[in-house]
């Protein structure tokens, strides 16, 4: 109960200090000393940095526990994401809606709606990429699954590319535009929702992870998939679930990106893929906490790097980012120093 | 404990001090200090998770010790790093420096400064694989710095230390001769260009270095199966030829890590009696982990025993088999 | 080492029946490397372009168009080349390898082309482009190289994005993603090397395969060959065994990036043009997919699979959808072939590890060896006791 009210307490500080961050930055990039513009720019800024981080922290989740339980870098995870928006986009257009719903009753519907089949199917498709591409080499050299991954991230993003090449509307159920003040700044009700998702679905997989058993297994087997299995883990059962959900939350960003953005594209699985990735490292590999801080923190620098005029390299940022951690320190920030060496 | 200490005016050819290991909060080392005398053969024995395949690990180079030193043949090889900031920092100023001076100099102009930085990276790609490589000056300029690098396992093997392991590893994938030819990597001279030019000092090399294989096989009784995949080789002829490979490096003292482990008994004693063979003829030091205990006692000048990381016992094989804190670690019961 | 002692003469060959004939020439060729490949290589290319005057390739394109090709196809061997040292014979995941590629063709364009006014000639700074890749090679592998398999991949796969990212926001130096124009082409007394003549880039790329074959070939069966692989089959076991791993995981990164600097250069004079779009991860991928399709760490293999690929990708792939198009078969005639490639390599990746691990062409090294003659082979019966070493 401490600790996690400990971790509450450093996710709120977190929070503010970002805010000011934010703010700093706008100031730092206007350079007018007018304090209000900058209030309000820098806000929605940092909800853009929060919705932004949200979509990688919800990828990143599923990179890290991938990697916790079977150490693979899941390279098609990303493009899962990019299914997944896909998969909402099909599911609201084939329900009618094609824009804002201004009904509530009906909004919340259809989004249960949607997260619900999409999360579904993607958890689905995670655990059938699993049993049928990397199950047989869970034991081969280290670069056989590896290859398959890239193979299959492939498959994903060429099978979507056949349907359409370019950009694609998709449906905005709830728009920007629909805003409301707060200490003087505007601040849209989409960023408040997409936010509020995305924790309760992160805070949802912390009490998964450390209260059912499921949970307790899918935490053992990472630690030592002997151990576990000699303590009466199913361990393809496990392995499997942790396929399953890391890929249910790829697809509730996927939502959420089609949501925001309100366009996607074949590729998007690719690059968001890397930054969660990234993120995931960024935060120690295998450390769900991390996974979700790591997300908000690359969100952070990628819109940090528009507003200070670097958008061009925001992604060179975000890989250099990668590499540094990499070669510094790569068990990540809330990893525990590795003492592995060749 | 065993009172009697191995003889002080014998030439140690290692001597590992304290050496201690921590994994998180398990301590899997505590002050192990051990002395091993050139020429002996020396056995690590102790029950299962006692430690003895950590400190080889250690000694090997594979693992840094958490704290404690290890010197081989009188030269410090192991110890916690000193300094170990500052190497990274030697390595990198430079071609900072370079690039810093050089966008100071040019002033916007963009090609000068792309000339700079190509200068810079220059700089930077002649000294990181100089440090990568660490030819003996730079480790004299580098210890002149203070600073000190734990040895990793291709450094043990150039001072002297050769090594199996407890489950296999051999090249599986290549034949038997060339799992021989990699243990022999350091003592072979030619260097990439050499092979590129297909030199005759590379041909000649390469004949020398294939026949001095094929004694070092027949040695370890392993003949007319030099290209076989080692994959493919029974097992008593895989452990044969990781021993192979292990004196191609030409150790001087040879770690060997459960040696007879998975062998019947004639395979055992045929293993024995070769383990012998090569302190006797090859004068090499060996340190052995075993758990067949008429191994141990038969060929053992010195035992140590571990257990739960800490050093229990060491004596003659005689006043080890006798020590009632030996067999209360093995057996779990008190001795009466 | 001690001593040369006195070579032991060979033995007197046995009985000669039909298949040791074959054999004592395909071992003749395995101990004469390097002329093996020339004659192989020669033979090669000069039947390919006659080849191809045949039905039904001669349908497909003309004599020139299907020798532009093989200059195209020649680049990717290259690049599937200079691959296979990292992925093939070391077992280092390399995924960002275009980055290598552009560093080479972004060198030449910028020491000559109109762009920058400056006119180097194309041969030394074939050599010089190799050498920069090389250095950058270096220069990425140096602190990345200790991490472990699947962190270098995501790693290499940042730096392949990073490089075109430069390429593209470095308008000033590098025009940006309009490319730089203009670039020379290699000049020879007497021979042009122009637009409408892909001969004299055939026979220069013929000649840079032939070299980098023979080069590959010697190294891999040398010291340093045998230290990637012993560290692509296990790390521990090869710094155990006195190799220094990260410095030949260093060469293999840096003779890798030299290859592809080579291509690189190569390329850019050969297209007369270069901008960052030529050098995005699908090229990475491709190169990628060839090695592993090939063979990994079987040279020709990789080469035959690199060759292979190229031409079912530029020339089949078109052809497949020319041809089944006007037959009006539902849905398979709408398809355009070239537009699912990617997702034929995905598959095709995904299988091959699945069934097929070693590639099409598996290494046929250790078979070659198992049959060799050339080798002295010293007699000594089976079981005889090991005897002291002198």
């Amino acid at each position: 109960m401490l600790s996690q009210l400990r971790v509450l307490g450093i996710a709120i500080a977190a929070l503010v200090v970002g805010w000011l961050l934010m703010l700093a930055l706008v100031w730092i990039a206007a350079g007018t000393k007018d304090l209000s513009p900058v209030v309000a720019s820098g806000t929605q800024q940092y909800l853009n940095a929060l919705t932004i981080g949200a979509i990688y922290a919800l990828i990143a989740l599923g990179y890290t526990m991938v990697y916790g339980i079977i150490e693979l870098i899941n390279f098609a995870h990303g493009d899962v994401f990019m299914v997944g928006a896909f998969l909402s986009l099909f599911v609201m257009t084939s329900l009618g809606f094609s824009g804002a719903i201004s009904n509530p009753f009906l909004l919340v519907g259809v989004l249960v709606l949607v997260f619900v089949v999409v999360m579904v199917v993607m958890g689905l498709l995670g655990v059938g990429i699993e049993r049928f591409a990397y199950r047989r080499l869970r034991n081969a050299p280290r670069l056989a699954p590896l290859i398959t991954a890239i193979g299959v991230s492939f498959i994903l993003q060429n099978f979507i590319q056949v349907f359409t090449n370019s950009q694609v509307p998709s449906p905005q159920l709830i728009s920007l535009s629909n805003r409301f003040d707060f200490l003087g700044a505007s601040i849209a009700y989409l960023n408040v929702l997409i936010f509020v998702i995305a924790i309760v679905l992160m805070v949802g997989l912390q009490i998964f992870v450390t209260g059912t058993r499921l949970g307790r297994a899918m935490r053992s087997t990472a630690q030592d998939r002997e151990a576990a299995q000699l303590m009466g883990v199913d361990i393809n059962l496990t392995i499997a679930v942790t396929f399953f959900i890391g890929s249910a939350l790829a697809g509730a960003a996927g939502i959420v990106y089609g949501l925001y953005f309100g366009n996607i594209q074949f590729n998007i699985g690719f690059f968001a893929g890397l930054k969660a990735f990234t993120a995931a490292v960024l935060g120690g590999i295998g450390n769900t906490v991390g996974a979700a801080l790591g997300g908000f923190l690359i969100g952070f620098i990628e819109v940090g790097a528009v507003v200070v005029g670097l958008s061009r390299w925001s992604e060179a940022l975000v890989f250099t980012v990668l590499i540094l951690v990499l070669v510094f320190r790569p068990s990540g920030l809330l990893g525990q120093p590795l003492g592995e060496r060749a | 404990m065993s009172d009697q200490a191995v003889p002080a005016n014998e030439e140690m050819i290692l001597s590992a001090h304290e050496i201690t290991k921590q994994f998180g909060g398990l301590s899997a080392l505590r002050n192990i200090t051990v002395d091993i005398p050139r020429g002996s053969i020396f056995s690590l024995i102790g029950p299962n998770g006692a430690g003895k395949t950590t400190f080889f690990n250690v000694i090997a180079g594979i693992l840094p010790p958490t704290h404690g030193s290890i010197d081989l043949r009188g030269q410090r090889m192991i110890a916690p790093p000193a300094r170990a900031w500052l190497e990274p920092v030697v390595w990198f100023v430079p071609p900072l420096l370079v690039l810093a001076l050089g966008i100071a100099v040019s002033g916007g102009n963009i090609q000068a400064i792309a000339l700079w930085s190509l200068g810079a990276l220059l700089i930077a790609t002649v000294i990181l694989p100089t440090g990568l490589a660490r030819p003996p000056w730079y480790e004299r300029a580098i210890a002149a710095m203070g600073i000190f690098r734990t040895a990793r396992p291709n450094d043990m093997v150039r001072a002297g230390v050769g090594r199996t392991f407890q489950n296999i590893r051999l090249f599986q994938y290549m034949t038997t001769l060339e799992n021989v030819l990699v243990g022999m990597h350091l003592q072979l001279k030619s260097t990439p260009v050499d092979a590129l030019l297909s030199s005759r000092k590379q041909k000649q090399e390469e004949e020398l270095a294939r026949k001095r294989a094929r004694d070092f096989l027949r040695l370890v009784g392993l003949t007319g199966r030099d290209h076989e995949l080692a994959r493919n080789l029974p097992y008593g002829d895989q452990r044969r030829l990781e021993l192979a490979r292990a004196l191609a490096c030409e150790p001087a003292l040879l770690l060997l890590d459960e040696p007879t482990a998975g062998m019947n008994p004639r395979e055992t004693a045929d293993m024995t009696a070769l383990i012998n063979r090569l302190r006797h003829d090859l004068g090499l030091t060996v340190l052995l982990i075993e758990h067949d205990m008429r191994v141990v006692m038969g060929i053992s000048d010195w035992i140590t025993v571990l257990d739960h990381g800490e050093r229990i016992a060491e004596g003659t094989p005689e006043e080890v088999r006798r020590n009632p804190k030996v067999i209360e670690a093995y057996l779990g019961t008190p001795a009466g | 080492m001690t001593e040369p002692q006195a070579v032991t003469s060979k033995e007197e060959p046995p009985e000669r029946a039909p298949s040791d004939t074959m054999d004592r020439i395909v071992s003749w060729f395995s101990r004469h490397r390097s002329i093996s490949v020339i004659v192989a290589m020669a033979l090669f290319s000069v039947l390919l372009p006659l080849l191809v005057l045949l039905p039904p390739l001669s349908g497909f394109n003309r004599q020139g168009v299907w020798i532009d090709n093989f200059n195209g196809a020649g680049i990717f061997v290259l690049l599937a080349l200079g691959l296979n040292v990292v992925v093939g014979f070391s077992g280092l995941l390399d995924l960002g390898y275009a980055a290598f590629f552009a560093i080479g063709a972004y060198f030449y364009a910028l020491v000559a082309s109109s762009f920058t006014g400056v006119h180097l000639p194309f041969w030394p700074m074939l050599i010089l482009g190799a050498f920069v890749a090389a250095l950058f090679g270096v220069a990425l592998g140096a602190p990345t190289l200790r991490l472990r398999g699947d962190y270098l991949a995501i790693v290499t796969l940042g730096f392949g994005e990073i490089v075109p990212v430069f390429f593209t926001n470095s308008d000033a130096l590098t025009n940006g993603t309009n490319g730089i124009a203009g670039i020379d082409r290699p000049s020879l007394p007497g021979i042009t090397f122009g637009a409408a003549n892909p001969l004299p880039f055939y026979v220069t790329i013929v000649v840079i395969l032939t070299i980098v074959l023979i080069f590959l070939y010697r190294l891999e069966d040398s010291r340093l060959g045998r230290a990637w692989m012993a560290i692509r089959e296990d790390e521990l076991a090869a710094a155990s065994s006195g190799v220094n791993t990260v410095t030949t995981k260093l060469l293999a990164f840096a003779l890798g990036a030299s290859t592809a600097g080579l291509a690189g250069v190569f390329s850019a004079s050969r297209l007369v043009f270069v901008s960052p779009d030529q050098f995005l991860f699908t090229v990475s991928f491709t190169v990628l997919a060839m090695v592993v399709l090939g063979g990994m760490g079987n040279i020709w293999g990789v080469a035959a699979g690199a060759f292979i690929i190229f031409l079912i990708q530029s020339v089949f792939l078109r052809q497949l959808t020319n041809f089944l198009q006007p037959l009006g078969i539902p849905f398979i005639s709408d398809i355009d072939f070239l537009k699912y490639q990617f997702l034929i390599y995905g598959i095709a990746l995904v299988s091959m590890m699945l069934l097929r691990p070693e590639g099409l062409f598996p290494s046929g090294r250790r078979k070659r060896e198992l049959h060799t003659e050339g080798e002295m082979e010293e007699l000594t019966a089976p079981g005889e006791a090991a005897e002291p070493l002198a």
